[in-house]
């Protein structure tokens, strides 16, 4: 089960019974399982730098250490994908392939370092020691490749693959998703694209929909489920009565329930215990709705709340810092979020892509997105003098209007 | 927007002219259909985002990967088995993950097969019951379409009973399963990394200890002759494996790899 946030342990108890309407909190999507169309990419060019380098090593052993000086070395990039299988093995038929183009033709020095000779002649003779068993044995090494494969980076996203002429800054939306369900008949729609607030039409609407399914529902098996004459019984069918009221339009219409002839039993002498008590439901609305704290995560429970931060210049914006050197963006969005906010807060990020940006005249910020699973921000005072967690209505008031047309798509309306 | 979010279910009937409709209303008010809407497809959306120059050259890898195996280029592989894989009718190409498409929980059937039902119908009464109460929605009957001499079933027999959950009801069942049954479960880590049948419909089985285990049952569990065992199918409109898990595990539904035996050579 994933970490509830600390900061609201009080209305952290998943009451099943619905009672509460406790969102469940966001949750570590186990990013291993998310679809491998993406991976196998990563896998493909990991498993493509590796087979080179086994397939190297393996020729590499034949080779004499004279050889080795002499041979030409040039920077092993990762090599041109041949036609191979994205399923992240190599299929027999393109090895095959590979040996006769190996023994065949020659082959571009990018790919592999080959002693001088044979380059010269124009073909590539391998050493009798060399089968083509072996090339298949260290090609289909998959452990072996996938170990070395370790040690190459995670595709990301980064500077280089974006073609800009400004400098690349990464960001975070981090936001702290809604704890309670939406009051009833407020949105028709849930998409983003905001209808009008839910007017008397719609919620009578609502009200007599439930009530044709109540009517039509069927009639619970009182008598399975109750001993007749029970205590148990009794009671029910007083709450029953209570709740049956709140379906009828009109409360006078509503038929009265007979009671039953109470036989006296034993269970009656028990006292009323702690479980049987009436549960008391705790208000929407809480402390730091009431005094307007907009530091507070426990404010506005029904909403998407998001991280805004005062920048040096003074502004408000979205918490954004640099991307150093060969940086991915995603580990600069992490790094920057724990530099601005201190390492007190635990944070699920989600994947490795942006999710928006912002252009200025010095940079353009990419935004990835980020939720708050527990902490607070321990704001740094250089870099960010102020903190507030609030909605997409208040981030229209409070962000520059320029920056607030880059972001506001952002920005879930619930 | 569209099939999985609007409140009331509108079908066409023919020859109406408008979309409109007074039979059950399907809601969307639980914690788990918002949490889905409100967070969990944003994310789902973003998880399984390509970029259209890696897109483009998955595509270039495949077609020569197709072409490779057309052209039969390299002969007969060295592993055996593998001959037999080609010959697979490809698979149909799933479609781009994007906001109109993330996959959602359509529909969840729990069903129990009622081998008791062969010798007295009268004990498919407790099935009957079972689900009801567990899922709060009246159970239907499963007759037997075959005949099947070994077993003495004939067709048209009664044989099992099935509940179809869609809508609120289904968020309901499962958050129940996932909160309250599965936890309770002995030895239940999660499904497995190998389960689902490639169209996005995942089953769980369950003997009958797990019956008792859902809090409705607590009460009246003295009542029931008989406890079953049952399966529960939960349909997704994912194409394929890996997203249909990305969403039920946003939904907390816990994966774990399948584990190998131990082997001897393990030293002890």
């Amino acid at each position: 089960m994933s970490a509830y946030p600390m900061a609201l342990s009080g209305r952290a108890e998943r009451h099943f019974a619905g009672i509460l309407n406790v969102i469940v909190p966001p949750t570590k999507l186990d990013t291993s399982l998310r679809e491998p169309l993406f991976l196998r990419q990563f896998e493909v060019e990991c498993i493509e730098v590796a087979i080179a380098e086994e397939v190297a090593s393996v020729l590499r052993q034949r080779w004499s250490p004279t050889e080795m000086a002499a041979a030409r070395a040039p920077v092993v990039q990762t090599p041109k994908p041949p036609a191979m299988s994205t399923q992240g093995f190599v299929k027999c038929p393109v090895v095959q392939s590979k040996i006769e183009q190996l023994n065949n033709t020659t082959l571009d020095a990018r790919c592999l370092p080959l002693p001088p000779d044979i380059i010269d002649s124009g073909t590539i003779q391998l050493q009798p020691e060399i089968q083509s068993r072996d090339v298949e044995l260290a090609m289909f090494s998959r452990a072996t490749a996938l170990r070395r494969a370790q040690r190459v980076t995670v595709r990301g996203f980064n500077s280089s693959s974006v073609a800009y002429q400004t400098s690349v800054r990464a960001g975070v939306l981090l936001q702290r998703d809604p704890i309670v369900t939406q009051p009833a008949g407020k949105f028709e729609e849930r998409d983003p694209i905001v209808t009008q607030p839910a007017g008397k039409f719609e919620e009578a609407t609502d009200r007599y929909f439930d009530w044709i399914q109540f009517i039509s529902a069927d009639r619970f098996p009182r008598d399975f489920f109750f001993k007749k004459g029970s205590t148990a019984e009794s009671k029910w069918m007083e709450q029953e009565d209570v709740r049956a009221g709140e379906w009828f339009f009109d409360a006078a219409s509503k038929p009265v329930v007979k009671s039953v002839k109470r036989v006296v039993h034993e269970d009656d002498m028990i006292e009323k215990s702690e479980a049987s008590k009436p549960i008391v439901v705790n208000s929407r609305e809480t402390e730091a709705d009431a005094a307007g704290d907009q530091r507070s995560l426990e404010r506005r429970l029904d909403r998407t709340l998001y991280l805004v931060v005062k920048d040096a210049k003074g502004e408000w914006v979205l918490p954004q810092g640099s991307v150093n050197g060969e940086e991915l963006l995603h580990q600069a969005a992490r790094r920057n979020l724990k530099e601005i906010c201190g390492g007190n807060m635990s944070v699920w990020m989600v994947g490795n892509g942006p999710v928006g940006h912002s252009k200025s005249a010095e940079a353009s910020t990419f935004y990835v997105k980020g939720h708050i699973l527990a902490g607070q921000p321990n704001a740094n005072a250089e870099l960010a003098s102020e903190f507030k967690w609030i909605t997409r209505e208040e981030i229209e008031k409070t962000v520059s209007a320029d920056y607030w047309l880059a972001v506001k798509d952002m920005l879930s309306t619930i | 927007m569209l099939g999985a979010v609007s409140r009331h279910v509108a079908a066409l009937r023919p020859g109406a002219s408008r979309a409109f409709s007074t039979g059950p209303v399907v809601g969307y008010q639980t914690r788990l259909s918002q949490f889905y809407h409100n967070t969990l497809r944003d994310d789902m959306m973003i998880l399984q985002y390509v970029p259209p120059q890696v897109r483009a050259r998955q595509e270039e890898l495949e077609e020569a990967r197709l072409k490779a195996i057309k052209e039969n280029v390299g002969g007969t592989p060295p592993n055996p088995l593998r001959k037999r894989q080609q010959t697979r009718p490809p698979k149909p190409r799933v479609a781009e993950s994007a906001a109109h498409n993330t996959p959602y929980v359509d529909k969840v059937t729990v069903h129990i097969r009622c081998r008791e039902a062969l010798q007295n119908k009268h004990n498919l009464l407790s099935a009957l019951m079972t689900l009801q109460v567990v899922t709060g929605q009246r159970a239907e009957v499963i007759k037997a379409k075959n005949d099947a001499a070994p077993w003495k079933l004939r067709k048209g027999m009664p044989i099992g009973a099935k509940v179809e959950l869609t809508g609120d009801r289904m968020y309901e069942f499962l958050d129940k399963l996932v909160e309250v049954v599965l936890p309770r479960m002995k030895e239940y880590n999660g499904l497995r990394m190998d389960s689902g049948d490639g169209m996005g419909c995942f089953t769980l089985g369950f003997d009958n200890s797990a019956i008792g285990l859902f809090p409705e049952m607590e009460m009246v569990y003295d009542m029931f002759p008989m406890v079953f065992g049952f399966a529960v199918n939960i349909k997704t409109t994912a194409g394929h494996n890996p997203a249909g898990r990305l969403l039920l595990s946003g939904l907390n539904l816990p994966f774990v790899h399948a584990r190998k035996p131990a082997t001897e050579s393990l030293m002890l």
